[in-house]
């Protein structure tokens, strides 16, 4: 693709150059291998007096009402903001000791490739200018809200607001649909450790009541009120009582209870896709192994060198 | 109006004679040269939709000179120009000019977002008035103060103007960061400093300053910019170097191959046969055998030494 060129009579000097070149070449003067394109360095211009004097030409000498603009500093770190930006940080520091792809930016180098701290930065620029040029508008007595019955058109169409309002709430559902997943999970954990702690508790009451019954028969202890403060592992098998009662509802529920029995082993279309019960609570554990691979028959070379040491020892 | 406290809110019904007051009447042309991406095509669209003071161009071709667009703004009463200028359809410039006479600037547009994408939920009035902020290094650098005054121009909604509305309802922030100018574009929603972005967002990276509109002296040049196709071609060489130096490491790995990975036990195939011990017997007898032989060896070895000793 051809690039604009800046003015026509520039063309002509490039064809001098390809001339001389092609007569150079011509002589003999030219050979491969000699010859090095020479990268042009490129040259530092900043000619300061002239730049000076370009704007003093075009500057427009107008009341600041006709140009609105102004220099910003950063508005102060609004609270909530800080607060935002603290959590950054934190994950930010998490993200460089997680992954060592990730490669490392000093955190004072850091807006220029960190997206929310560089917007950040903008932001806050734009709250100060809006509070410096609302409060210059007002003392120059010139309103600036819009009434709530003025409609004009928008600089984006409702259909596209729309739009992004759809957006913006299909973001907020999926993260409280994440965030709904996470707790589910660590109640599961929870469960899982308390679990645990009970089935600890259990054996240590069991050890504890087997015990006292040894010290009973050796005659040590003379009642057998020990026996009668259980009141703990009547919860205790209270609740497995419940848990095989709902899986035996489930197999009724499948297999039946009562009723006739014809055909109900059958397999049906949707039975055979696997798509009509849940097996969870049906099968147990059987349906595939979840921790570590199948112990495997070692191959055929290995088992018999194994036969040949248990031999010879 | 003249009553005070001031009323922040201006009655609807409120008509103002807008053109008499109607001062710094900025035209600008914002136009495309042919060969521009869609992506940059909208950009441009999004600052047309915002520049109610903007005047349209049907896209330049190519082989006309740059110097042209001085005419066409001559021809549509226009005395600023934005010309987006696409290459190889991936990069973006934007020559800001002003017309008769004044300074131009070229810049490299990178990472635009036009203002169609979701994540930019702020909205404001077609043609109101956006505050401008100058990041304070516009103030302190020459040439950075020269494009402000160019900027200003250009994308600042003039006063009165016939399709402007009277409300202040967004702001424009530039910033230099990074040796580039940083623009974002948004809403105010209350104004004690609530915002949302409304789009667009570009970076625009200077390239030059023309003391002429397109053509004249360079007042200031950009000796750190790289051109995006030099960029990619630097990235390319290198990965040229690292798949040469990976094969050469491949090379020089199977040429050298590994004399003993593991140590083995050399008995260790007496326990490949069935009878395991008869075979460790033969191992055994071997291995005698062999040193007697080292040490009938060592004895004949002796005895010449003494016999070539004695000779002397």
């Amino acid at each position: 693709m051809m690039d604009f060129e800046m003015r026509s009579s520039d063309s002509e000097g490039y064809d001098e150059s390809d001339e001389e070149l092609q007569e150079a070449f011509a002589r003999g003067d030219l050979k491969p291998g000699l010859n090095i394109e020479l990268v042009k360095e490129k040259i530092d211009v900043n000619d300061i007096p002239r730049i000076l004097a370009k704007h003093e030409e075009i500057e427009l000498k107008l009341p600041w009402i006709e140009r609105l603009d102004m220099y910003n500093d950063l508005a102060p770190l609004a609270p909530e903001l800080a607060l935002q930006l603290e959590r950054h940080e934190q994950k930010r520091a998490n993200q460089f000791k997680g992954n060592a792809k990730i490669p490392y930016v000093r955190p004072e180098e850091d807006p220029v490739l960190n997206d929310f701290k560089r917007e950040m930065l903008f932001h806050r620029q734009a709250q100060a200018a809006v509070v410096e040029g609302i409060r210059r508008l007002h003392e120059l007595n010139i309103p600036t809200k819009r009434p709530d019955d003025y409609f004009a058109e928008m600089a984006k169409t409702d259909e596209h607001m729309q739009k992004v309002r759809a957006n913006l709430m299909a973001k907020e559902q999926g993260q409280a649909k994440s965030e709904r997943i996470r707790q589910i999970r660590e109640q599961r954990k929870m469960g899982k450790m308390l679990a645990k702690q009970t089935k600890v508790q259990r054996e240590m009451e069991k050890k504890e009541m087997l015990d006292q019954l040894k010290k009973f028969r050796k005659g040590k202890l003379k009642n057998l009120d020990f026996l009668e403060d259980t009141k703990a592992n009547a919860k205790a098998s209270a609740a497995s009582k419940k848990k095989s009662a709902a899986k035996r509802k489930a197999r009724d529920q499948h297999y039946g209870f009562g009723g006739k029995k014809r055909g109900l082993k059958r397999n049906t279309k949707a039975s055979s896709a696997g798509l009509e019960r849940n097996t969870k609570g049906l099968l147990g554990n059987k349906g595939g192994r979840k921790g570590g691979a199948a112990a495997k028959r070692p191959g055929k070379a290995r088992r018999q060198k194994n036969k040949a040491k248990a031999k010879g020892k | 109006m003249e009553n005070s406290p001031l009323e922040s809110v201006r009655s609807s019904d409120a008509t103002i004679n807008k053109k008499a007051k109607w001062k710094n009447r900025q035209r600008v042309l914002v136009f495309a040269a042919r060969g521009i991406n869609h992506r940059d095509r909208h950009l441009m669209r999004d600052l047309k939709t915002l520049m109610p003071h903007h005047r349209s161009e049907s896209k330049m071709e190519r082989t006309k000179t740059l110097s042209v667009v001085n005419e066409m703004c001559e021809m549509k009463h226009c005395n600023k120009a934005l010309l987006f200028e696409g290459r190889r359809k991936k990069d973006l410039y934007m020559w800001a000019a002003c017309a008769p006479s004044g300074p131009s600037v070229k810049f490299l547009v990178e990472n635009a977002h036009t203002m169609g994408e979701l994540k930019m939920a702020g909205n404001c009035l077609r043609g109101s008035r956006p505050l401008l902020s100058f990041d304070m290094q516009f103030k302190k650098i020459p040439h950075l103060n020269l494009i402000k005054e160019i900027l200003t121009q250009t994308l600042g909604v003039p006063n009165h103007h016939p399709k402007s509305q009277p409300f202040f309802d967004h702001v424009y922030t530039f910033t230099y960061l990074d040796d580039r100018i940083w623009f974002r574009n948004f809403q105010i929603l209350s104004e004690d400093g609530g915002l949302s972005e409304i789009g667009p967002r570009f970076v625009l990276n200077p390239i030059k300053i023309f003391e002429e509109s397109f053509t004249g002296k360079c007042l200031w040049q950009n000796s750190s910019y790289v051109s995006p196709t030099r960029q990619r071609q630097e990235i390319k060489k290198a990965m040229k170097d690292r798949y040469v130096n990976r094969m050469e490491q491949k090379v020089l790995k199977e040429s050298n191959p590994v004399k003993n990975a593991y140590k083995f036990n050399e008995n260790d195939d007496i326990f490949e046969t069935s009878d395991a011990i008869k075979k460790a017997k033969e191992y055994a007898d071997n291995s005698i055998s062999k040193q007697d032989k080292q040490r009938k060896e060592r004895k004949n070895q002796m005895k010449q030494k003494l016999k070539k000793k004695k000779a002397k």
